[in-house]
């Protein structure tokens, strides 16, 4: 890995801090990443073995929660993890507590959980490799606002969908 | 207080130092025990300055890049001794029971 691309990388990660964390701390952050890459590193490793991976780099609000809960997707920043993680919890609950096919309809289905999984597959994708300022990622990462209406309002129109009264044939 | 504010804390107590000098510093104080993400280090600095217990000392510019040295203030100078001897007043404790229980220590 050059010192170019992964000062790309550390770029891309920084963006994922909230904006006034990021123009105070964000060219500090990156020659401390940088300094910590380039002092220990060895002729023959692919990567300093000093060098933070990405997600070492990333935001740690919360440390304790951040190892429990998202080891398995480490390398995506923290803020996509959070969301993700929501989306999988939001999935598996209400597939658990889908009536099921006596019933004749679901909450939610397969198809809707294969889609929202994609879904929030190409956000975390996008979003490392969007480096342009006004990316549909970005603003869903760091719109809070926006990103919890979004979701309330689409909870509450497929719980409205579930609840009309339902007729055969 | 964390572990890691407090051997933040002591990495500055000695001077100011700039943020890959405290991550170098902090594993060598705790033994290589504790290695400082550049995450973690941040969001604590800044947690540290908002309670006005670290400044920013002075900023250089090497190789262009930026770095910043910070400092303990007064407060954080207060908060480390008070915290030191707490730690020391339970260290303490625990090593005078353990002696009396006829311990090896």
């Amino acid at each position: 890995v050059s010192a170019a691309s992964l000062e790309r990388g550390y770029r891309r990660l920084l963006a994922c801090y909230p904006e006034r964390f990021r123009a105070e701390q964000a060219d500090e952050m990156l020659a401390v990443l940088m300094e910590g890459a380039c002092r220990d590193h060895r002729p023959g490793d692919r990567r300093g073995a000093g060098a933070a991976g990405l997600a070492e780099a990333g935001p740690d609000r919360d440390g304790r929660g951040r190892r429990v809960m998202f080891t398995v997707h480490s390398w995506f920043p923290y803020p996509l993890q959070l969301l993700t993680t929501s989306v999988y919890l939001l999935e598996v609950a209400a597939l658990t507590v889908s009536p099921g096919p006596r019933h004749g309809r679901h909450l939610l289905n397969w198809g809707h959980g294969v889609t929202m999984l994609l879904a929030a597959g190409a956000v975390q994708a996008s979003t490392l490799w969007d480096d342009s300022k006004t990316g549909i990622a970005r603003i869903l990462v760091h719109d809070h606002k926006l990103r919890s209406t979004s979701w309330s309002s689409a909870s509450r129109w497929r719980w409205s969908q579930w609840r009309r009264p339902w007729r055969c044939g | 207080m964390q572990e890691a504010t407090f051997l933040i804390l002591t990495a500055l107590a000695a001077g100011s130092q700039h943020g890959y000098g405290i991550i170098t510093d902090v594993k060598e104080i705790s033994g290589d025990r504790v290695r400082l993400r550049a995450g973690t280090l941040y969001t604590a600095l800044d947690r540290l300055r908002a309670d006005g217990l670290i400044a920013v000392d002075r900023e250089e510019v090497v190789e262009n890049r930026l770095r910043r040295y910070y400092r303990l203030t007064p407060d954080g100078s207060d908060l480390l001794a008070v915290e030191a001897a707490r730690l020391r007043a339970n260290a303490d404790a625990a090593l005078r029971r353990l002696n009396l229980a006829g311990g090896t220590v």
